[in-house]
């Protein structure tokens, strides 16, 4: 056992030094010329540069044979490569990003425009589409009542002996629809609410049932306005003093009504004259309007048309048409609509709105009942901006008649006398001015006045008609004036305070039968010794709160 | 047919105008409002003084809208509105 020991301990001795010889060597020789050993696992077939647990001893390869700065330009060559490659790939991802943005963009654009149909409707229409309104309303009250024209439309009273009476009215309620189509073209459509005046007769209904009428003074509608106007019409003539000038067709203003109005400026107020006489403010039929400007200033205004006979709220009937022009000369130039010295001719020529066949009553006959009508009005007019006045001389013939004398309030016109106090009156008016030949002229004074630095205008009309100047000391003769004062609440409402007035100036009187008979014969059957007493009728005073609403 | 204006007619009517003058006298003193009268003055395009009031036009038109005449310039009220609107906006922020 010990022989053993001391052969194992002999032999780890020479182990050692063998090895620490052979180790010692191989440093020598290393650092002489360093090399890089290479181990392999045979098993995996990976090469390792470390040895390893079995690994075993590949190759050594002098490290002299390897280039560092090679390497680390090819490590550093390969890193810019990849660092390359990924800057590239950040550029791409932040532009896709972009592109993504943008398309996000794009999209919420999109959806944001996506609007409903109905907008894109009202969008498109609200430039060739406008609404208003115009409202007039007024309360009336008559110190004394009696016969008369109407000063509004629609508006009645009581008539005589029914002093006091009073009344809330609302004379107007338009609803104008605008419609712009295409450049230049206009159309209008307006209704109009009027005040019905009927008891109407009950209609039978079968052999046992009546329904009971209905027409009991309710506020009706009615079409006011419906027309096409084209402000192109001349643009072929290349004229610029006939630019905007228009065409229009349908149920439209005539040239005088209207017009006289804007120029008197209170329509919501009062009728102008031949209004208020008899003449429609609207008619159907076709019309050339339009200013003649030179260098910016209006010199003509015209109005000129052919239309029914029967006025917008009437069936026409006639076979003829009626003829009306509007010829209004600023010969200082005007720079806005009625702007300084005006001079306007107004003429009209139509007939009575009845069939050819139409043979009439007696004692009239056909030739009343058929008969022309003729208006003609001259007009002197200067406007400025805080004032107005307006002279008219006007002149007709056939153009007032009963109806027209007596739409505000009219005698009963069925007797006798003993029934019927105004019997003889009626008949006497009837003469007067449904005979088919009766000449009327008149004159009429307008104006108003801004009273500075407030919202307060002062205005005023006085005309004097006679219905007739064939009869002498014609007792319907009659003076009308208006006074009162504006207040310009705001852009849209105006109110005004004012009084009324139809005055029947000539001194009282009676009519001879005989007279009247001498007129239009037949009148009275038997005139004899009889007189029409007392035949000038009682005055008419009234003071009237108006309203105008404009939007 | 009926008597003749009676004299208590004329001194109802001589009464009405009395008042009819009063209120216009005395409107006078209060219905300036804020505006002096309408300027022409212009800065960089731009009026320097209060629009036009409706109330110192004359009317030209009397349909939806109303036309009227301000210092010889034609205005709608809706422009004559928007023109006093903004104003009173502009003179409320102290502009």
């Amino acid at each position: 056992m010990k022989r053993g020991k001391y052969r194992f301990l002999i032999a780890a001795f020479l182990g050692a030094m063998s090895l620490a010889l052979g180790t010692s060597g191989t440093a020598r020789a290393q650092s002489a010329t360093p090399m890089l050993k290479l181990y392999v696992d045979p098993v995996t077939g990976q090469v390792f540069t470390r040895p390893g647990k079995g690994r075993s001893l590949l190759t050594e390869v002098p490290v002299t044979t390897l280039d560092a700065n090679a390497i680390e330009r090819r490590v550093e060559q390969k890193t810019q490569t990849q660092l390359d490659a990924n800057k590239q790939q950040i550029q791409q991802l932040v532009q896709k990003n972009a592109e993504l943005t943008q398309s996000n963009a794009d999209l919420s654009r999109q959806v944001a425009e996506i609007k409903p149909a109905w907008r894109s409707y009202i969008d498109n229409f609200q430039d060739k589409f406008r609404i208003g309104t115009l409202v007039y309303a007024d309360w009336r009250l008559y110190t004394h009542t009696g016969f008369q024209p109407q000063e509004l439309t629609q508006i009645m009273n009581p008539g005589p002996q029914n002093n006091i009476f009073n009344s809330f009215d609302i004379t107007r309620t338009y609803l104008n629809f605008y419609f712009f189509p295409t450049e230049g073209l206009t159309a209008r459509i307006t209704p109009n609410i009027y005040q019905q005046v009927g008891n109407g007769t009950n209609v039978t209904v079968g052999n046992n049932t009546q329904w009971n009428s209905n027409l009991n003074g309710n506020l009706g509608f009615r079409l006011k306005y419906a027309y096409l106007q084209y402000n192109k019409i001349f643009d072929w003539t290349r004229l610029e003093a006939l630019k905007g000038n228009t065409i229009t067709g349908g149920q439209q203003p005539n040239p005088l009504i209207a017009w006289e109005e804007d120029l008197w400026g209170f329509r919501y107020v009062t009728l102008v004259p031949w209004n208020y006489y008899s003449l429609s403010s609207t008619q159907v039929g076709v019309s050339f309007q339009g200013p003649i400007k030179f260098n910016e200033r209006q010199y003509i205004d015209y109005d000129l048309g052919v239309y029914n006979n029967a006025s917008f709220h009437a069936t026409e009937q006639t076979n003829t048409a009626q003829y009306m022009n509007r010829i209004s000369v600023y010969p200082l130039g005007a720079k806005w609509r009625f702007d300084g010295l005006g001079l306007t001719w107004f003429f009209d020529y139509g007939y009575t709105n009845a069939a050819p066949s139409t043979q009439g009553g007696a004692p009239f006959g056909p030739r009343a009942a058929q008969a022309h009508i003729m208006r003609q009005a001259f007009l002197t007019h200067y406007t400025a901006e805080n004032w107005g006045v307006i002279f008219e001389y006007d002149w007709g013939h056939n153009a007032f008649t009963t109806g027209n004398a007596f739409s505000g309030a009219g005698p009963i016109t069925t007797g006798p006398q003993s029934a019927n106090p105004y019997f003889n009156f009626s008949q006497m008016s009837t003469a007067f001015l449904n005979n088919g030949r009766n000449p009327n002229n008149g004159y009429a004074l307008m104006g108003h006045y801004h009273i500075p630095h407030t919202p307060f205008t002062a205005f005023g009309l006085w005309s004097l008609w006679h219905p007739n100047t064939d009869i002498q000391n014609n007792p319907l003769d009659f003076q009308r004036w208006v006074v009162g004062v504006q207040w310009q609440v705001n852009e849209y409402l105006r109110l005004a305070i004012d009084n009324q007035n139809v005055n029947y100036y000539h001194n009282q009187h009676d009519v001879s039968f005989a007279y009247v008979d001498s007129i239009t014969p037949g009148i009275f059957k038997k005139p004899g010794a009889g007189q029409v007493v007392d035949a000038v009728p009682v005055d008419t005073h009234s003071i009237f709160l108006n309203l105008e609403f404009s939007y | 047919m009926g008597p003749k204006m009676s004299s208590q007619f004329l001194r109802m009517s001589i009464a009405a105008g009395a008042i009819a003058v009063a209120l216009a006298g005395c409107s006078s003193s209060n219905s300036g409002g804020n505006f002096p009268p309408p300027g022409a003055a212009m800065a960089n395009g731009k009026p320097t003084g209060p629009p036009p009031k409706v109330s110192d036009c004359t009317v030209v038109n009397q349909g939806s809208p109303n036309k009227f005449v301000c210092n010889g310039k034609t205005y709608t009220t809706f422009q004559l509105n928007k023109m006093r609107s903004d104003y009173e906006k502009q003179q409320a922020a102290g502009m």
